[in-house]
């Protein structure tokens, strides 16, 4: 039990996507699996998955909700029959984890809040709360773009959101977290992660039954009606859950991610000042090359995918960052190009489950990277051997020190 | 004249261009259409050309611009077209 693994693996049957390496620049490997005959690899590691590597597989994956379900969206676990035993067994995330026909009403409740002329609302907070953590170390010439910054702002925008208490953001981090970062490699971590936020929002939505709010979602979502029936204070819970898990480590994760790159791009810094209009194409292409979210799906019947004999019950893992960097689709496509003239990217994904959120973490990028770069115009990496990245469902910066 | 448009739309290429001509039109007129079933909502068109994409209340594409699009538009236009994941937005030109 003392050797370390001395083989190197073979990503095309057993790629890790908690290698070390892998986290930290998955980009060759993807390569490597998308350009041999076999663009879909498999491994036996984390409960087995296939993992497509071309734009074409993932979208027609992505759209084909009716072969590859929503039963399990993480990319390890157990077989989905067990996902939901324990405490608050009703309680999944939807309308992440819904399949059709729940999945349209599921979905069609939140989608209002999240229309772009419904978020625009909250990007003088955001940009507020940008400029109180800056000014937590502007004057000290060194930061941690990723801990002391990206992390903080999209979990203080979902509390906000959601009407609970943005001061226990180091809490709710925490749990996030655990679900999608140790808790993949951990199921006790991850049950406990999700009792916690499963705890918190019982109480919370305790409370609001209690003392209803105005302009509140908890309390719109727990009146809301589907065919004149309320909807069931499980799919309520859940949303809860979602909102959280969804809305946090992804956001911050591109947050982080972008700050790394423009950190090394001066250029690209100078582009963005001389040419303001360019923002929301940058945050576009930004989002592009460093798409966070790797999404699962479970097979439904035996089928035979691209000549992969897929079975039912396997997960399928739908990097959208692999589909991003697909040469067939985008030219160039490890260039960060905020020219680029036509850029369909998945990072939100495709079809019915596309990110509800995008609009709201099209801002919070927006206005995140803006404020930084109107306080801290010129800055660079500390030590580019120190950045640490999360990986595996979400990847992004963890700790990424920078100068100015 | 409104009907005459909308059957050009529906003919194939070389016939429209030539249907085209004869309005003396020219080759500068452009439409766009939604599809709206394949529409998820992305709202990349809306970034790439705020002026011809907006949102509907869930979020999804709406067209802002009933007819041809000024030719001031027809390069944005085409971006939004080319942006769109779900390959939902056509041109016709
Ligand atoms: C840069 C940040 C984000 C990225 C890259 C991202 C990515 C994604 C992706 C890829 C999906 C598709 C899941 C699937 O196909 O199974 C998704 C779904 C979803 N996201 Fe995001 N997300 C981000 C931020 C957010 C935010 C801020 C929220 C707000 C709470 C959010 C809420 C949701 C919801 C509710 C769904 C489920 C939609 C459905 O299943 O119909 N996301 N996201
Ligand atoms: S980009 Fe395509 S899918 Fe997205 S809102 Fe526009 S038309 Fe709809």
């Amino acid at each position: 039990m003392t050797t370390l693994d001395p083989q190197p693996i073979d990503p095309l049957t057993d790629y890790d996507i908690f290698d070390r390496a892998f986290v930290r620049d998955p980009f060759p490997v993807m390569e490597q699996i998308r350009e041999s005959e076999c663009p879909i690899a498999h491994t036996e590691r984390w409960g087995g998955s296939w993992m497509p590597t071309r734009y074409a597989d993932i979208v027609a994956i992505a759209q084909e909700f009716e072969t590859f379900t929503s039963r399990q969206i993480l990319v390890t676990g157990p077989p989905p029959a067990q996902v939901f035993e324990g405490p608050y067994a009703g309680v999944a995330a939807p309308p992440i984890s819904s399949d059709p026909p729940e999945h349209h009403w599921h979905r069609r409740l939140i989608l209002p809040y999240f229309a772009p002329q419904s978020i625009a609302k909250y990007e003088s907070i955001t940009s507020d709360w940008c400029n109180q953590l800056i000014d937590r170390f502007i004057d000290q010439g060194v930061a941690d773009s990723a801990a002391d910054y990206a992390q903080q702002i999209p979990v203080r925008v979902i509390a906000h959101m959601l009407g609970v208490p943005t001061d226990m953001s180091d809490t709710f981090t925490g749990w996030v977290r655990g679900v999608l970062e140790a808790g993949l490699m951990d199921q006790e971590v991850r049950l406990a992660a999700r009792k916690n936020i499963l705890d918190f929002f019982r109480d919370q939505i305790a409370d609001r039954k209690a003392n209803p709010r105005e302009n509140d979602l908890i309390t719109n979502l727990l009146a809301a009606e589907v065919d004149g029936e309320k909807v069931p204070e499980d799919y309520v819970h859940g949303v809860c859950n979602l909102m959280l898990v969804a809305g946090v480590d992804t956001t911050w994760s591109s947050i982080g991610a972008s700050l790394w790159h423009l950190a090394q791009h001066p250029e690209h810094r100078q582009q963005l000042r001389d040419d303001p209009e360019l923002w929301p194409a940058a945050v576009e292409e930004l989002l592009r090359a460093y798409a966070p979210v790797t999404m699962a799906r479970i097979v439904d019947h035996d089928i035979e995918f691209q000549g992969c004999p897929m079975k039912a019950d396997d997960r399928v893992l739908m990097s959208f960052s692999a589909a991003n960097r697909d040469p067939r689709q985008f030219e160039n496509p490890d260039v960060v190009d905020f020219h680029r003239e036509h850029n369909r990217h998945v990072a939100f994904g495709a079809g019915i489950h596309r990110c509800a959120g995008s609009n709201l973490a099209r801002l919070e990028l927006r206005v995140a990277l803006q404020t930084w770069l109107a306080r801290i115009p010129e800055f660079e990496l500390a030590d580019p051997s120190a950045v640490t990245w999360a990986g595996g469902q979400v990847r992004g910066t963890r700790q990424c020190a920078v100068t100015f | 004249m409104t009907g005459g448009l909308i059957a050009v739309g529906m003919l194939p290429a070389a016939a429209r261009l030539r249907a085209a001509l004869c309005f003396g039109k020219g080759t500068t007129s452009m439409r766009v259409t939604l599809n709206y079933a394949a529409c998820h909502g992305h709202q990349s068109c809306a970034i790439a050309a705020p002026e011809v994409f907006g949102a509907d209340e869930l979020g999804n594409a709406v067209v802002l611009i009933d007819g041809d699009l000024p030719e001031a538009l027809h390069a944005k236009a085409r971006r939004a077209a080319g942006n769109c994941p779900e390959h939902a937005i056509a041109i016709e030109e």
